[in-house]
């Protein structure tokens, strides 16, 4: 019994440290796992194709929702995720160890997915991700056909797809006409067989754009506008790095290069400043930290076994 | 009996570790002046000593004036020797760097931020060893990317090789073998005076490259190293290396103008080729070479007919070489509060 009692105690510890080193482990290729339902008329070739996709949406969703600095609504959510099923190609830098597996009912994938996060979070800029503390922006929305008739089925989809772009781009529809000196106004109007033209009127700017869907004219005019608020962005906390102990300036260099990869953690990252001391080389940079835990775990990897010592200046304990 | 449950049960825990006891412990060590290459676990270090000037005002200040004059020099002497360090049988690293500013530049970064370590010696003196291991970042950097690894031609030795090469002419091809029954090849060098290279060359009896960078990916190598030298050994500790089952293969002779490849007999030569079909042995570089200790003590190097060189009077005897290269950069020194020179 006592024995039995040993082996429970150090079986516990045993796996509490794997589970601690595992999440000490700092995060680099973002590791998924989906399952496919099969479906009936689709072929093994393309519920992988389905699977395999759904993986890389998932993986970009994952990295997104750690990578912005609020909370998502579930709309907004499911509408990044809808988004990043039909486009993830320009976000996904590779990926390696894919473990596919076939059951009788479906499909499930394992797959280590390497994230292109400078893209990513352009686009995510883009789209009022990082816009003040997550708020709606009010707009009149007039979606218009033009000469051009659609059917029944064509105007559902486009209005389906009207309404998730609302949702991705956190844009809340008021009747055209409302007295809101807040509210601005969208005008997307179809020109031609596959040209559109719109307009974005708002307190910010104007803007004129057309594209060949009113997809790539929403993106187009809604991205002039994050772009004109950029300066009230809710940005990821600013910090300061400071790393002291070098002898000369080859390892500030060296390490500079190593911390703009740390990119999961770390972005924006700006040389500040070199101080050469009679007793050491001391070094700053700028920072927009992501997340300061895995930071904090990639530093104190690298650089005490090294002879250097950091600290961070400006980051609280909250992200 | 509680007690000694609990520990019979840790043992059990810890015996794995001691079951995979790996090349490291028993890799060829190269050691001079401060300097240590392990060519079994890839693991590179260089200390220098430096005695602090004493009665100062400020001790802590001087102590990290120390630290830092001794830590640029152990530096200095880590990146010498691996600018040192032979990449292939001809070639030192050093020589691929001679038009690459970029690559230079990457590989003093990386010998900057290289592993540091400082003790106090029982002598009053700051120790401070420098460290890397060769495998991984580093072998990206000093392996140029330009060589064709996996390209599957082997290479072939230039016609005067008949002049060194002991094959016996009764070796015949042709030797049959299990290829799945070996999980790996030793090759058992000692007593040919072979020195260790980053990318050596097996040929076979007639000239024809058997293992080498032609056969393996660059990304195996970059992670394993293309093989491991080790010393007299216990064929157990190199298990994690190549497995349970290695295929233990003598070489006949030696080639290179250091001899740092190895020749086979066509036989053995065939052997190996049939191992070497087992993608698990050449994705994990399951390759070893036996040699022996190196001898203690320092020859300067003496340039034979054939070009070869004795082992254990290679690395010293270059080391040199790029002092006056502009791959090294001079130190930084605080004049004025120097600590006192190493007596």
């Amino acid at each position: 019994m006592i024995f039995s009692k040993y082996i429970k105690k150090s079986i516990f510890v045993f796996c509490a440290l794997i589970i601690t080193t595992a999440l000490a482990v700092p995060a680099g290729a973002v590791k998924v796992q989906v399952f496919k339902a099969g479906e009936e008329g689709v072929s093994t070739k393309d519920l992988r194709t389905e699977a395999v996709a759904q993986a890389f949406a998932q993986a970009l969703l994952a990295e997104s929702v750690r990578m912005i600095p609020v909370t998502v609504s579930a709309d907004r959510s499911d509408a990044l995720k809808s988004m990043f099923s039909n486009n993830y190609e320009s976000f996904i830098s590779g990926y390696k160890d894919m473990d596919v597996k076939y059951h009788d009912d479906g499909v499930t994938i394992r797959i280590d997915v390497n994230v292109n996060r400078a893209a990513l979070r352009d686009s995510l800029r883009n789209m009022g991700f990082f816009a003040s503390a997550d708020k709606v922006v009010k707009s009149a929305v007039v979606i218009s056909n033009g000469t051009y008739k659609l059917n029944a089925k064509d105007q559902a989809a486009r209005d389906a797809k009207v309404k998730e772009l609302k949702s991705l781009y956190a844009v809340q529809d008021v009747a055209p006409g409302t007295v809101d000196p807040l509210a601005s106004t969208l005008k997307i109007t179809q020109v031609g067989k596959k040209s559109f033209s719109g307009s974005l009127d708002s307190s910010n700017g104007n803007w004129q754009s057309a594209g060949n869907s009113v997809e790539s004219v929403w993106g187009r005019l809604w991205t002039k506008y994050y772009e004109s608020v950029r300066t009230d962005d809710t940005m990821n906390p600013k910090a300061v790095l400071v790393v002291n102990g070098w002898f000369n300036s080859d390892g500030v260099r060296e390490f500079g290069r190593l911390l703009k990869s740390w990119d999961s953690a770390v972005q924006e990252v700006q040389l500040l400043d070199v101080e050469m001391k009679p007793t050491a080389v001391s070094a700053s940079w700028s920072l927009d930290v992501s997340d300061q835990w895995v930071l904090k775990s990639y530093l104190n990897d690298f650089l005490p076994p090294r002879g250097l010592s950091y600290r961070i200046d400006g980051l609280s304990e909250e992200k | 009996m509680r007690l000694y449950s609990f520990l019979v049960f840790l043992l059990l825990l810890a015996m794995p570790t001691f079951a995979c006891a790996d090349s490291a412990s028993s890799g060829y060590l190269f050691e001079l002046d401060g300097l240590s290459i392990n060519w079994g676990s890839g693991l590179i270090s260089s200390s220098s000593e430096i005695l602090p000037m004493q009665d100062t005002i400020d001790p802590q200040r001087t102590k990290a004036l120390a630290v830092r004059q001794s830590g640029v020099k152990a530096r200095k002497n880590l990146l010498d020797s691996i600018l040192n360090l032979r990449l292939t049988s001809k070639e030192l690293v050093s020589g691929a760097f001679e038009d690459e500013m970029k690559g230079a530049a990457l590989l003093r970064g990386f010998v900057q931020n290289s592993l540091l370590s400082t003790q106090d010696t029982s002598d009053g003196m700051v120790k401070v060893t420098a460290s890397t291991h060769i495998r991984g970042e580093l072998s990206s950097i000093i392996i140029p990317a330009t060589l064709p690894f996996l390209s599957g031609i082997p290479p072939t030795l230039s016609d005067n090789r008949d002049d060194e090469n002991s094959q016996n002419p009764s070796d015949e091809e042709g030797a049959v073998v299990n290829s799945s029954s070996y999980s790996g090849i030793v090759i058992d060098a000692r007593g040919m005076d072979i020195v260790p290279v980053l990318l050596p060359v097996i040929y076979d009896g007639k000239g024809i490259g058997v293992y080498g960078p032609f056969i393996v990916s660059r990304e195996a190598v970059l992670k394993n190293g293309l093989v491991a030298f080790v010393t007299d050994t216990p064929f157990s500790r190199l298990r994690e290396r190549v497995g349970n089952t290695p295929l233990i293969l003598t070489p006949v002779s030696t080639h290179g103008t250091v001899r740092g490849n190895v020749i086979l007999s066509l036989a053995d030569a065939a052997k190996a080729r049939a191992v070497l079909t087992r993608k698990s042995v050449t994705d994990n570089c399951a390759v070893v070479i036996m040699m022996d200790a190196p001898k203690v003590e320092v020859v300067t190097p003496e340039l034979g007919v054939d070009g070869a060189v004795s082992a254990g009077s290679v690395q010293g005897g270059q080391a040199s070489s790029v002092d006056e290269s502009e791959l090294q950069e001079d130190s930084i020194v605080d004049e004025g509060t120097s600590p006192a020179l190493k007596p």
